[in-house]
């Protein structure tokens, strides 16, 4: 019979309660935003060093700019194996040596941005230990305290992380919506300004500064892919997900960041900054809720930025395990430990990056906060921003080949769009990046980050021409998340065979 | 004869002193179902076809774990991909199996000392339960043959990630002859495998496991 069953069969029915909702993937994707740390850290340090007051409205406009992205991002999800990757969509769309390419730039940028974290953890964690125990620490203690915490949960199974994350979640986004309130109803010189919030200050010099911090409290904001093949409506439920988490993100990160100058007074905020950079929200929480609160939002940020490194390390371990199953990198990084289900192999390559770089920052005594924390912060969204352009092109290239039964909004007006818009920030990105980083005009760092980037992209890109000199079968495989079509065909020859890790 | 693939699998799935778990829920859920399905292949139920699942010959067989397996494969009117089967039928894959075990007398009931705790299981027979390991891993370090049905299931031990304690004194030699062996398996039984093992994989990077 080939009509449609009255019912849904028990099969489907179960498979179907296996299956996922919108709402587990949206706590997914925010807890992976972790908001204080972005909040407290990000958005202070941002104000102290760009000068620049614009970051509010910047997350506004990011947000929009990234649900135009997501349109064609989420269309492209339904048709790409391994969509938890950017580098998937960049191999689909833009051909296996971009690809390639854009996968080593993912790996540096994630890990710019996780080892960046262990920066603010002293920032974080030194005011409650002084006032708790009365003891100053040197903050690589602190880096190394949380390390070990990440480096032993990166080896348990993903379930303790998952729940952990979303209480704190929970906790971090009700402290800073009480912290805003209170802000709001405290307001500098007794009115309620907007001037942090006006569009003008996107196009005034710097304004690629302000859209790159923006762009940074959105990283994580991709990994809503990562679950097109396990919700319960393929079609609609990732991107449901995507735009609302996108809206909350936003919405909070806009809100909170305008409250903050709202209260120091927008001529302020960026002097109070300077002074105080993390403190500052817990201080002004200090003076108009009492130090109860303040003190439960310092301990919230060191969660945060606990949950944030372990989010991170754990995209960077599955990253490389995603990378090693289809033998792009070493085969043993395709391995998981048969208990818990982790890549072992790359969670410990992560673990050791963190810990070498802690050690080199102590040892010559560079400035965790700005150098580590900021910076790598910084150079890692930068990445990300990269990865997000050349997707968005990646997007309109595949469609482009094959329609998929998607609509001409889904395929072409919308990507062209964002591509356009991602494009331009970008290059106003790339162009005040010396704003970004604070760093004297004499400096070399606003170059000499972007040419790494670029150094990484193309040293993949030849990686990819080699591999597909020398092993052919695995390059033909890449991007496929090891379902490639031959192996299915039902072919006895050997030679189809391209191999995962067997 | 062989004992029944899936049976092997557990067995493989457990620490041979201790009998503790050696495989997590999900992975343990994709290998049995995966024993499962060849059992049913090599009795030549079912096959696989286009990476898709279909009925071969309907007759139940009398077995407490492949008779409602079947059952369900013939009952459901779309030709599901393997990925739903290993879904579908990893959710009690491994009660399945261990009841098919407690019945011929190979596993007993451990009683959990707290109430909160399930039960767990023991092998009766220790050296029997040692048994498939040592099956696999000597003609492979000799690079002697092995039967179709003992490449499945090496297939799945790999795919499982429990090849670390099966294969761990294989040289190198060892592991291409054993991955040569399953690429040159029938496509249906190797479309099966490798569907295990993606499988397992992809549960890894959707976060499921």
């Amino acid at each position: 019979m080939n009509d449609r069953p009255a019912r849904p069969s028990p099969v489907a029915q179960a498979l179907a309660s296996d299956r996922l909702g919108a709402s587990a993937v949206v706590f997914f994707v925010i807890s992976a935003a972790t908001p204080l740390t972005v909040v407290a850290g990000v958005v202070t340090t941002g104000y102290a060093t760009t000068g620049l007051i614009g970051i509010p409205v910047a997350f506004v406009f990011v947000a929009l700019v990234l649900a135009l992205f997501s349109v064609g991002y989420v269309a492209m999800a339904r048709h790409v194996a391994n969509a938890g990757a950017f580098y998937g969509f960049v191999s689909r769309g833009l051909g296996k040596p971009f690809g390639v390419g854009a996968s080593w730039i993912a790996l540096l940028s994630y890990n710019l941005l996780q080892v960046g974290l262990y920066g603010a953890a002293g920032a974080a964690a030194a005011p409650l230990v002084a006032e708790w125990f009365g003891v100053e620490l040197a903050w690589w203690v602190f880096a190394l305290a949380f390390w070990l915490v990440v480096a032993v949960l990166g080896l348990q199974h993903v379930d303790i992380n998952g729940k952990v994350l979303a209480v704190l979640l929970l906790a971090e986004v009700a402290v800073i919506m009480v912290y805003s309130v209170s802000n709001l109803a405290h307001p500098a010189g007794g009115e309620v300004t907007f001037d942090t919030l006006a569009p003008a200050e996107l196009i005034g010099p710097g304004a690629g500064a302000i859209l790159a911090l923006a762009v940074l409290g959105f990283t994580g904001f991709e990994s809503s892919v990562v679950f097109s093949e396990e919700v319960r409506n393929p079609r609609r439920t990732v991107a449901v997900a995507t735009y609302v988490s996108l809206a909350a993100i936003g919405g909070l990160y806009a809100f909170a960041s305008w409250a903050m100058s709202v209260a120091t007074g927008p001529d302020n905020i960026v002097g109070e900054s300077q002074a105080q950079s993390s403190e500052l929200l817990f201080s002004l929480a200090g003076s108009q809720l009492g130090p109860g609160l303040a003190t439960a939002g310092r301990v919230l940020f060191v969660t945060s930025i606990l949950a944030a490194m372990i989010s991170f390390h754990n995209t960077i371990a599955r990253y490389m395990f995603a990378l090693g199953r289809e033998r792009v990198l070493p085969a043993v990084l395709g391995r998981t430990s048969p208990r818990t289900g982790s890549p072992v192999a790359g969670s410990s390559i992560q673990s050791g990056i963190g810990l070498v770089v802690i050690g080199l920052f102590a040892l010559a005594e560079w400035d965790p906060l700005v150098h580590l924390f900021y910076w790598g912060g910084t150079s890692g969204g930068l990445g990300i921003l990269v990865l997000i352009v050349a997707t968005s092109f990646a997007v309109i290239s595949f469609f482009a080949r094959q329609p998929s039964g998607e609509n001409l909004w889904q395929r072409m007006i919308a990507p062209a769009l964002a591509s356009v818009a991602v494009l331009v920030v970008l290059v106003l990105v790339l162009a005040n990046f010396g704003t970004l980083l604070g760093t004297p005009p004499e400096s070399p760092l606003p170059w000499l980050v972007p040419t790494i980037y670029g150094l990484a992209g193309l040293a993949g890109v030849l990686w990819a021409l080699v591999l597909r000199i020398r092993r052919p079968l695995v390059y033909a495989a890449i991007g496929l998340g090891a379902k490639s079509p031959a192996s299915l065909t039902g072919s006895t020859s050997g030679e189809e065979y391209r191999g995962t890790r067997l | 004869m062989n004992a029944p693939l899936a049976d092997d699998l557990f067995f493989l799935a457990h620490d041979d002193r201790t009998g503790k778990r050696r495989l997590n829920e999900r992975a343990a859920g994709f290998g049995l179902a995966g024993a499962v399905l060849a059992e049913l292949l090599l009795a030549g139920r079912i096959t696989v076809d286009h990476g898709r699942v279909r009925v071969l010959d309907p007759r139940l067989p009398r077995c407490e774990v492949l008779g409602p397996a079947l059952r369900d494969i013939v009952a459901e009117p779309e030709t599901r991909v393997v990925r739903d089967w290993l879904r579908y039928l990893g959710r009690d894959a491994y009660e399945s199996v261990a009841r098919r075990l407690l019945g011929s007398g190979q596993l007993r009931v451990v009683k959990s000392r707290f109430p909160w705790r399930p039960d767990t299981y023991e092998p009766v027979d220790i050296n029997a339960a040692a048994w498939p390991a040592a099956r696999l891993a000597g003609p492979v370090a000799r690079l002697d043959p092995l039967e179709p049905g003992d490449v499945v299931l090496a297939g799945l031990v790999i795919a499982t990630g429990l090849d670390r304690y099966v294969f761990y004194t294989a040289s190198p030699d060892g592991r291409q002859y054993l991955e040569r062996l399953i690429i040159e398996l029938p496509a249906p039984l190797r479309v099966l495998v490798l569907e295990t093992e993606t499988a397992v994989g992809d549960a890894v990077l959707h976060h499921r496991m």
